[in-house]
């Protein structure tokens, strides 16, 4: 499983690093929010699922 | 090679001022509008705003006491014409929001015109704003804020009418020809130069609160070294959300220019910083613990020097407590309360007192939770069994927190306080005997900036002399001072001042674009 946001969309408004610092890291250079893994690590997987339901502005997919 | 963008309207920021903006000049009908934002993302300080929003109702009833409470708290100061603006565009809000936007407003609470002006918290879609209408609470997708979603989707609608937008590509320059402005100077991520022809330029790139620097500059922030740190990112809350990329390009160039150059203060919102007191850097409406539901309480406040300096049950006013800060030495003040308070804290929560979003919070291990933040090197809290450890860790001069308390607690036993007037069910007495004395270092934090230029009644900015420049609009957060009163009341920016404001300029650059071309 993998999580991909939406760069052009998201707003960077960082509340998935917040709620999710396991999952999510704010990338200051680049001005966006890093995904931590590249393939989610099984335990991480039910975290990341809540997290794209909670971002605010639905740019946050699972990929299978 | 540089680039050229021709337009007849060209915003600076995306934020909730430059979104309205753009939303007034697609609907009069303005054809080519760019929309330049030096940040990656859309949304300016959105990020701040709660979930809801104030509007006025569209009668003269309502709009008249707006009018009224607003013009007051300017001390009739703002632009008042400018005043009945924004509190008319007010009115256009539910339509957006939750008509055109699909917002939902699961609760909203509509307000006595009679009583506007007489209510703390929430109003104006912000904890800091008046009460001058109806409110209405958002809700949003996941844990997420409905302003935000509110302004991707405007962003979406006007990508479809065909306005453009123009990511880290900041605008640092205007350009004038006589005494028009006809274009503006970007700069691409690249450092490619992008020339921008316009007809009118609005200016929305909000406050300063990403740059330290200037903020020191500009007299905005003026504390000793040694508690600079509470205003990095993430330290105290929401002065800098993360990352926010509001430099002051806007201001910069609006004086480099002629533009008339107004105070700048913080917006409001006082806070005991970071770490262990919200959950991360970035969401102050999420909290790590309940450090916010205790600084809402009004219990003793004194300054470094040990003195009380405003009505404690002003705790929950936001704005009036923030200013109070704002006034003290460092910026700041100490709330001070004893493990007899604690014990009432913790058995019930206060009746007849109005929180600011806690209503009803039953508090608890409020020591622990307190333990909890200093081990994650919170230096801006601490217990102790005596007054005098209090102090000494605080840095409060301790002979007048002494003496100030000796009072204090006499206004308590009398139950009158002839010096600050504090309502006797709120004066909590601090006594060693009680066990143990609790200590929070309060800052006047805020959401952003407020002020540094002025609009008139069409939101036109203003030179030095007071005389509209052609062609150049402002709006958001850089302007409130122009309706809030000079210096700017830190009252925050908020919905109901920027976006009505964003719409003003919109309206008002779209006709003199369509009038003159």
């Amino acid at each position: 499983m993998k999580l991909e946001i939406n760069k052009e969309y998201c707003i960077r408004c960082g509340l998935c690093e917040d709620l999710y610092p396991d999952l999510f890291k704010r990338n200051y250079e680049e001005h966006c929010i890093d995904v931590l893994y590249d393939e989610i690590p099984a335990e991480l997987e039910e975290r990341a699922k809540q997290a794209a339901e909670d971002c605010a502005v639905a740019m946050i997919k699972v990929i299978r | 090679m540089g680039k050229v963008v021709k337009v007849d309207v060209a915003v600076m920021g995306s934020g909730v001022a430059g979104m309205g903006a753009a939303y007034k000049l697609v609907q009069a009908g303005v054809k080519d509008i760019a929309v330049f934002e030096k940040y990656p993302a859309q949304g300016g300080a959105v990020s701040n705003c709660p979930m809801m929003f104030c509007s006025t109702p569209d009668t003269p009833e309502a709009q008249k006491a707006a009018y009224e409470v607003l013009a007051r708290f300017s001390n009739y100061d703002g632009n008042m014409n400018l005043i009945s603006k924004v509190v008319k565009y007010s009115s256009e809000f539910p339509r957006i929001f939750l008509e055109e936007l699909k917002i939902k407003s699961p609760i909203q609470v509509p307000r006595d015109p009679a009583d506007y002006g007489n209510k703390r918290a929430y109003t104006q879609g912000h904890a800091n704003g008046l009460d001058v209408g109806d409110i209405y609470f958002l809700e949003g997708r996941g844990k997420g804020h409905a302003m935000a979603l509110a302004l991707l989707r405007l962003r979406l609608k006007l990508e479809k009418e065909g306005v453009q937008f123009f990511f880290q590509t900041p605008i640092k320059k205007i350009v004038k020809t006589g005494d028009k402005v006809t274009g503006a100077i970007a700069y691409e991520k690249d450092g490619t130069e992008v020339e921008i022809q316009c007809k009118a330029l609005i200016v929305a790139s909000g406050g300063i609160s990403g740059n330290l620097e200037m903020m020191k500059e500009e007299g905005v922030i003026h504390v000793d070294p040694k508690f600079e740190e509470v205003f990095e990112e993430g330290k105290q809350v929401m002065i800098t959300f993360p990352d926010s990329c509001q430099d002051g390009d806007g201001q910069k160039a609006v004086w480099e220019i002629g533009g008339k150059k107004t105070a700048m203060v913080i917006s409001a919102d006082p806070e005991v910083p970071n770490p262990g007191v919200r959950i991360g850097p970035n969401t102050p409406w999420l909290n790590g613990n309940q450090v916010k539901v205790i600084t809402e309480m009004p219990w003793l406040r004194v300054n470094e020097q040990g003195r009380r300096f405003i009505n404690e049950e002003m705790s929950n006013q936001h704005t009036a407590m923030s200013r109070a800060y704002c006034k003290q030495t460092n910026m700041h003040g100490y709330q001070i309360f004893d493990e007899n308070t604690v014990k009432r804290m913790e058995e019930a929560f206060e009746e007849n007192y109005v929180y600011f979003i806690f209503r009803g919070a039953k508090l608890e291990h409020i020591r622990e939770q307190m333990d909890a933040a200093i081990a994650q090197g919170n230096k801006h809290m601490c217990h102790f069994d005596t007054i005098h450890e209090v102090a000494e860790y605080m840095g409060i001069d301790e002979a007048n927190l002494k003496e100030t308390i000796a009072k204090y607690n006499k206004a308590a036993e009398e139950g009158y306080d002839p010096d600050f007037h504090t309502d006797a069910r709120y004066i909590a007495p601090v006594r060693e005997e009680s066990g143990h004395i609790y200590c929070f270092r309060i800052f006047a934090g805020g959401y952003d900036t407020m002020g540094g230029l002025q609009i008139d009644e069409n939101a036109n900015l203003l030179d030095v002399n007071n005389q509209p420049i052609e062609g150049l609009y402002g709006a958001g957060d850089m302007v409130t001072g122009s309706f809030y009163g000079e210096p700017t009341s830190n009252a925050g920016g908020t919905v109901y001042g920027s976006m009505t404001t964003g719409m003003l300029a919109g309206d008002s650059a779209a006709a003199y674009v369509l009038e003159n071309f």
